[in-house]
């Protein structure tokens, strides 16, 4: 009869199996996480250039700390170039630029397509003021890491 | 007229004494689920960031609140009394909760399936990016693993517990909930491979893992799915794990025509019960069921009804 059988006969060589199966992930260690799909932040070194985009009407001497800070972390120097902010994301979506640097608001439309940064001044605006941000490209965990740290280092 | 005036009860009292106690401890069970799920909800919701993987789950804890929350409210009726209105009482509340619970498991199948597809055909890059804690600014991805951690052994250890009172109480709708919390930890160990391949640079990892672990969730609320519509068109009893009539059904059937060979033996299931109707037999000719008949589960057999033949049979 169906009660004499065992319904979870199943369980506990699944559960075994997944976390096996996941042991592998665990390896390479704290060190290479997260790492870059795109290579943004090997890149920047090995290459020695920093493609920044600034947003028109940005003032050079607002950004030149952070700037700085980020040539210094990466031994790589500047190379910026300016547009409107459309065009510059774009760029920055299609891996063009590796960074972006203008105002935008936390609640900006373009929050789903790049990253934004905190306030680049460490201030706490509110949701739709725009304000100082730096922009990276999605996913790019590492670099987004470096980018993050500088901003709190200013 | 009051809703209860006079109306003799048609059915035996509502919880069965042989399950009494399991039924009990289902109970306690789906209240510990609620408050464990519910804890897992809070915890992976402050931590969840822009991961598609991490998301999913969370929507899927969410959801599996569905499958105890039913069973709770279908417990709280099936206890009832017949009534003016509801003469056989409200054994089958427990025939929706199970279609209700099979669609939520059906629809959380689904939903990891759409959102994994669309992020591999999107090329979404999952963003996991740094948090500060207490001045410390460390990598999101290493608190959401600790939570999605969290989140996997509560449904590991009452999944386990669930799946032997189902079986004793025939709760389709116990035993659906146990799948749901096998779908529960198998998401969220989906999510710590995603997450963990994101932050070792694998996009895709989040989207791959939550589409396998899809297909495996997808699968068991299909089957529940049709259980729940054949029980609700009147199908012969099915057993909790599949599609096939039960076991004790037939065992049920073979013993009546032992007795009544002639018999035309019709079944279905109204909750955890068996109702039965037998034709081609005049009252003259009953002389009850053998008491040995599915000695363990007498109490699943809630109806015997003679059926007379209509004018067109006679």
């Amino acid at each position: 009869m169906a009660g004499n059988r065992s319904r979870s006969s199943g369980f506990i060589p699944t559960m075994r199996a997944a976390f096996l199966l996941m042991f592998p992930l665990f390896l390479p260690g704290c060190d290479a996480v997260p790492a870059d799909p795109e290579q943004t932040l090997a890149r920047v070194k090995e290459s020695g250039q920093l493609r920044v985009g600034i947003v028109e009407g940005t003032h050079p001497e607002a950004i030149e700390g952070f700037v700085q800070i980020m040539e210094s972390k990466t031994g790589a120097s500047a190379e910026p170039g300016r547009g409107d902010a459309e065009h510059l994301l774009k760029k920055l979506k299609n891996g063009q630029l590796d960074i972006v640097i203008g105002p935008f608001a936390r609640k900006s439309p373009w929050r789903r397509q790049v990253w934004l940064s905190k306030a680049l001044d460490g201030g706490d605006p509110a949701d739709d003021e725009p304000v100082l941000r730096a922009a990276a490209r999605n996913g790019e965990n590492r670099w987004i890491m470096a980018i993050a740290e500088t901003v709190k280092q200013q | 007229m009051s809703s209860d005036s006079g109306v003799p009860p048609v059915t035996p009292p509502a919880i069965p004494e042989a399950i009494a106690q399991d039924i009990a401890k289902a109970r306690r069970l789906e209240i510990w689920t609620l408050l464990w799920t519910g804890s897992i909800v809070l915890v992976m919701g402050l931590v969840m960031g822009s991961s598609q993987a991490m998301k999913s789950a969370w929507i899927e804890d969410v959801l599996s609140l569905v499958p105890a929350i039913v069973f709770l409210i279908a417990l709280h009726f099936e206890k009832r009394e017949p009534n003016q209105k509801f003469r056989f009482g409200y054994r089958r509340v427990n025939s929706l909760a199970f279609l209700i619970a099979a669609v939520t498991l059906t629809g959380v199948g689904g939903f990891l399936l759409f959102e994994a597809a669309k992020t591999l055909l999107m090329q979404e890059h999952p963003t996991i990016g740094p948090i500060t804690i207490f001045g410390h600014t460390i990598w999101l991805g290493w608190l959401m693993i600790a939570a999605l951690l969290y989140s996997v052994i509560p449904p590991v250890i009452l999944g386990y517990m669930k799946h032997p009172i189902a079986e004793k109480i025939q709760d389709k709708v116990l035993h659906t909930d146990a799948l749901m919390q096998k779908a529960d930890w198998m998401t969220g160990l989906a999510g710590i491979v995603g997450v963990m391949g994101v932050g070792l640079g694998y996009w895709w990892a989040d989207a791959v893992a939550a589409g396998f672990i899809s297909f495996e969730i997808l699968r068991d609320g299909i089957k529940n799915l049709r259980i729940a519509t054949a029980e609700l068109i009147d199908g012969m009893p099915r057993e909790l794990e599949n599609d096939d009539i039960a076991d004790d059904a037939l065992e049920l059937e073979q013993a009546l025509l032992r007795q009544y060979p002639d018999a035309k033996i019709q079944m279905r299931e109204s909750g955890r019960y068996i109702l039965v109707q037998i034709g081609n037999i005049s009252v003259d000719e009953w002389r009850g069921i053998d008491s040995n008949v599915l000695p363990e589960r007498q109490w699943r057999v809630d109806q015997i009804s003679l059926k007379c033949p209509t004018e067109a049979e006679r």
